[in-house]
């Protein structure tokens, strides 16, 4: 399963944040500090597999991807494929673009509530759900006809 | 594509405070001045959300932050009540945020849950499909083993739903819920049939589900190999719509997960295998576009060829497809091929010879990723023939490694080849030498027992001569090791040193002398009281067969009687004891005494003469005391490893000095049969014990067996520490010593002390069952009582039992009528059940037991006698004494 998904920057600021184990929350904060210095200790030459450290509850693995400013972090155990999350991260990234048309960091502070909603419509409880981003967007689109997703 | 750069403009932004924030936190040069600005921030939006009619789009935007405040790493718990009460909104996008936030912020075991669970309830019967999906959302991150009864019924209902994404949510919310909690939502045979859903989509969702139940129980689903194949067929085949490609390969993580299951399914199963195969070959095939996602189909393929029953044709292309792998520049594809490749050298390691040097060249790869996983291949790969080559590639790897977790990795590595495939005993010694000197902190006490055990065992296909040379050799070698180095790292000396002290006197080229002087050397060098505890039985071994011992030796050791560690402490005073005594002290250490088998005389029949001349002379029969008599009789089990077990466990000795005991331990026992660990103590007793001096013991406590005097001082600590009461070590030896019990006969103080320590770990452990088996409170006897009690675990052992029973004056007793054949672990356990009352100690028909109070201890006394069952209670309060007597006379039969 997928144990975590976060998003940090390059500064090792947390951007998006979601943990499907009950992990308490000093750990997550301490968790995220790690992944962080694990990925960017790395280059970008180099692949985009890490091995977990020791106090994530069960053996994990971080697929990351690097964009610009920010990191994307998927943590997972030895039942998923490693390549695949890397595309699954593609698809989650392409998808917000498209929600946010062109997407940039500040869009995942100030509206962290429609990334967290996209990311639901991906994974839930730790499995994937969805891939194809038009049926990920048109499950959003339903949230904003019925509720008001405010679409600019 | 995405470029995330770091300002937009014309862009809806939120409030202008939000605003604010995120810039101030940007700006903050500091963690402190960003906390402080966090801080201000939740006390803005504690007044702010406190407020009356705030509008509920106002505080979505509340809740926004509250949630941005969350993640930087600042508690906001105030808020969460605002969070549920969002969820009743009827606006389904605060609705939606009310969910998010819940989840995000609160914790399985809130008490909020309660009221979230309701309207979880309530949203999961809603007519609008949305609300239904925020609501199994929320429940599969949210709902715990506790509550899911409230809900299971209708996450079941889901299943039927029309909408399939409702339909899919509900299979991974149940999934979710079987995670925490297996026999939680029925039967999980029912689900089986979501996978005949006829949205693709939903069958896919259940996958994972059916994938860890397949983990877990293989045998029960084979059944489900031909569907899969046929869905890995139809998807291969491009029967499903569009919509579900990507990048041009139909459904690939659908594909991954068929793989998955199929490689779990068919492993060992030569039927099941067969009807794989040809599916396999044709994905294989199909996925080869020289897109990231068809390699990561192609890799799923090589995972399940290996699993299954092994098919030449299969595996070729499973290895074709590693070569090409291995050879790209892409490094996640070398990470894959490596990967890949530790599993096929399993089925076939002639695949391991063909990619060596590449995988070699990959161990300098500057991808830390790549080297552990080529170090996992490395090690998958040796045999006999390789190992040479292989372990002297990984040791020069560690020379050079500096990340803590690789170091560690590549030390267990490198020491389970050298023990599994060493060619001779000198290369794994040299070999495992050298590894010492890299990672000392790595390596574990179990790799170190094993050398010792190598050492003193020999290996099986070697003659007994050559096992003897081999351990010439190795007294040789270390010698001159000493000699050559100058320092060396602690737990290598330990090893020389045991090996000196074990087989010094076999070897020729140095004397007995040069060998006791250079581990005087050494002990004078030592920095480490481990170390000096292990030179120490060393130097005992090595002398005991000289008469006189070397006054130059006696009087080194002597300088550490007064050490910090008492362990080694304990260990001069033996030497400095036995050395007075040459015969005795040869008997006890005869040479090459390690690997001896030895007889335990259960009865301690050699002690009768002493009793029974003590007992002509007048002393008191000890078992008339009943804290004497629960010492004998327990010390006869546990006599071997008391000594040196016990301290550590309950007396709270400082953890360095339990090191030195537990290691030793170990030593003794596992590496060898020990036969000197037993023969310290017997011989002791015999020297610190003569009757005679019966009248004097209590002028001569200070004297006594210093072993004695300084656990005794150890339980006691533990004992004071507990009552947080401060005294100095002189005072707390006085008043231990000062009872009836430790006076009678200098032997049995020796006695007691070993019973005392050796009742620990089983008292443990009937407190643990006890505990773990006591249902719901008793309804009779005195109201309130047991709540008042604590269960006192592993706080009282015998020794400090009988002093803290002094320190408590209130005594009471009673009686009642038991039916005759009840036992005493039965009277335990329902002493246990009614009054939170733990058993410390059985011995016979007797028993002591104790709770905590307020007040201090509830200490009592048990002994079965056919019909009548006597109870003796010590507490601090004549009051409670009573209570307790009267609590446990009406409810114990009730």
């Amino acid at each position: 399963m997928i144990h975590a998904v976060m998003i940090v920057n390059n500064h090792g600021k947390a951007r998006l944040l979601k943990f499907y184990d009950k992990i308490s929350y000093d750990t997550q904060q301490q968790l995220v500090q790690e992944v962080f210095r694990t990925v960017s200790k790395r280059s970008d030459d180099v692949c985009n597999f890490a091995d977990g450290a020791k106090m994530w509850p069960n053996p994990a693995r971080y697929i990351y991807r690097h964009y610009a400013t920010l990191y994307f972090v998927f943590v997972i155990d030895d039942c998923e494929s490693e390549l695949a999350i890397l595309d699954l991260i593609q698809i989650f990234v392409e998808t917000l673009d498209r929600c946010f048309e062109d997407v940039c960091e500040l869009d995942l502070i100030f509206h962290s509530d429609r990334a967290h909603f996209i990311l639901d419509e991906i994974i839930m409880g730790g499995m994937v759900l969805e891939t194809n981003k038009d049926e990920i967007l048109r499950s959003l689109d339903g949230l904003a006809k019925k509720g008001s997703f405010d679409k600019k | 594509m995405a470029k995330f750069s770091k300002t937009k403009t014309g862009k809806d932004l939120g409030s202008k405070q939000f605003f604010d924030l995120i810039r101030s936190i940007g700006e903050a040069k500091s963690k402190q001045e960003e906390d402080k600005i966090i801080a201000r921030e939740i006390a803005v939006l504690k007044s702010k959300m406190g407020e009356k009619d705030v509008d509920k789009k106002q505080m979505k935007e509340y809740v926004v932050r509250l949630l941005y405040c969350e993640m930087l790493g600042s508690n906001a718990e105030f808020g969460y009540i605002f969070c549920v009460n969002l969820i009743a909104s009827s606006d389904l996008l605060q609705k939606r945020t009310g969910y998010l936030a819940v989840q995000l912020t609160i914790s399985p075991d809130c008490d909020l849950l309660y009221l979230i669970v309701s309207a979880i309830q309530k949203d999961l019967k809603s007519t609008n499909s949305l609300d239904v999906c925020c609501a199994l959302n929320a429940a599969t991150k949210l709902i715990n083993a506790e509550l899911m009864p409230c809900l299971i019924q209708d996450v079941q209902n889901c299943l039927k739903h029309q909408s399939a994404l409702v339909r899919k949510k509900a299979i991974v919310c149940i999934h979710a819920f079987w995670r925490k909690d297996e026999m939680g939502i029925g039967d999980n045979k029912q689900y089986q049939q979501v996978l005949c859903d006829k949205d693709p989509a939903v069958m896919a969702c259940t996958l994972s589900f059916l994938q860890d139940l397949c983990c877990l129980n293989p045998e029960e689903n084979k059944h489900l190999v031909s569907s899969f194949v046929s869905i890995l067929r139809q998807i291969c085949e491009h029967r499903l719509t569009k919509e579900y490609d990507y990048h041009r390969i139909p459904a690939p993580w659908i594909q991954i997960k068929l793989l998955k299951l199929l490689a779990i399914l068919c492993h060992q199963d030569v039927e099941r295998s067969k009807q794989a195969y040809i599916v396999l070959g044709e994905v294989m095939k199909r996925a080869d576009s020289g897109l990231p996602i068809g390699h990561a189909v192609i890799f799923e393929c090589v995972k399940t060829i290996t699993c299954l029953v092994p098919a030449p044709e299969l595996i070729e292309s499973a290895a074709d497809a590693i070569s090409k792998f291995l050879s790209s520049p892409n490094p996640n594809l070398k990470y894959l091929g490596i990967t890949s490749l530790s599993r096929i050298v399993l089925i076939n390691p002639i695949y391991a010879k063909e990619h060596r040097d590449v995988v070699m060249g990959c161990l300098e790869d500057h991808d830390g990723t790549i080297k552990r996983k080529t170090l996992d291949l490395l090690y998958a790969m040796t045999n006999q023939d390789s190992v040479e080559v292989i372990v002297a590639r990984l040791a020069r790897f560690l020379a050079a490694a500096h990340d803590v977790y690789l170091k560690s990795d590549l030390v267990t590595n490198i020491s389970d080849l050298a023990y599994k495939y060493y060619p001779t005993m000198e290369w794994y010694i040299q070999t495992m030498n050298n590894v010492i000197k890299l990672g000392e902190q790595f390596v574990d006490n179990q790799t170190v027992q094993g050398m010792l055990k190598m050492i003193a065992e020999g290996s099986e296909e070697l003659s007994e001569e050559e096992n003897e040379e081999f351990r010439v050799h190795a007294v040789e070698s270390y010698y001159e090791l000493l000699d050559t180095s100058d320092k060396l790292p602690e737990t290598l000396v330990q090893i020389i040193s045991w090996v000196l002290g074990e087989y010094g006197f076999m070897s020729q080229e140095y004397s007995q002398d040069d060998i006791t002087d250079k581990l005087c050397d050494l002990l004078e060098k030592s920095p480490d009281n481990d170390t000096r505890g292990y030179i120490i039985t060393a130097l005992m071994k090595l002398t005991a067969q000289v008469t006189p011992v070397p006054d130059h030796v006696l009087e080194l050791v002597a300088s550490f009687k007064s050490s910090g560690s008492l362990a080694l402490q304990q260990r001069c005073y033996e030497f400095l004891e036995l050395a007075n005594y040459g015969g005795l002290m040869s008997g006890v250490l005869p040479l090459d005494g390690c690997c001896e088998i030895l007889e335990v005389d259960q009865d301690l029949s050699f002690l009768d003469a002493v009793v029974s001349s003590a007992l002509a002379r007048g002393a008191k029969d000890y078992r008339k005391n009943y804290f004497q008599t629960l010492g004998q009789e327990e010390q006869v089990a546990t006599l071997k490893t008391a000594v040196y077990v016990n301290p550590m466990d309950k007396t709270g000795v400082t953890e360095e000095a339990a090191a030195v005991v537990v290691k030793e331990t170990e030593l003794a026992l596992n590496v060898t049969e020990s036969k000197w660990n037993k023969k310290m103590l017997e011989p002791q007793k015999e020297d610190d014990a003569p009757v005679e001096q019966q009248e004097d013991y209590e002028d001569d406590e200070e004297e006594m067996s210093p072993t004695h005097d300084a656990n005794n001082g150890l339980e006691a600590e533990d004992g004071e520490k507990k009552k947080k009461k401060k005294k100095s070590k002189q005072d707390r030896l006085a008043t231990i010593f000062d009872k009836p019990a430790g006076k009678k006969t200098v032997k049995k103080g020796t006695k007691k002390k070993k019973t005392s320590e050796a009742a620990s770990p089983q008292s443990d452990i009937h407190d643990g069952n006890g505990r773990a088996a006591s249902p719901p409170s008793a309804q009779l006897g005195v109201p309130g009582l047991k709540e008042q009690l604590v269960p006192s675990v592993g706080e009282l052992t015998m020794a400090n039992f009988e002093k803290t029973w002094k320190s408590h004056p209130a005594e009471g007793s009673g009686a009642l009528a038991i039916p005759p054949g009840i036992d005493v672990d039965t009277m335990a356990d329902r002493i246990m059940e009614v009054s939170n009352i733990v058993k410390i100690q059985t011995i016979g028909t007797q028993f002591v037991a104790a709770a905590r109070h307020n007040s201090g201890f509830v200490l009592c006394h048990f002994q079965i006698d056919s019909t009548t069952f006597s109870i003796k209670v010590r507490s601090m309060m004549p009051d409670l004494t009573a209570a307790v007597v009267q609590h446990l006379q009406s409810s114990i039969l009730g």
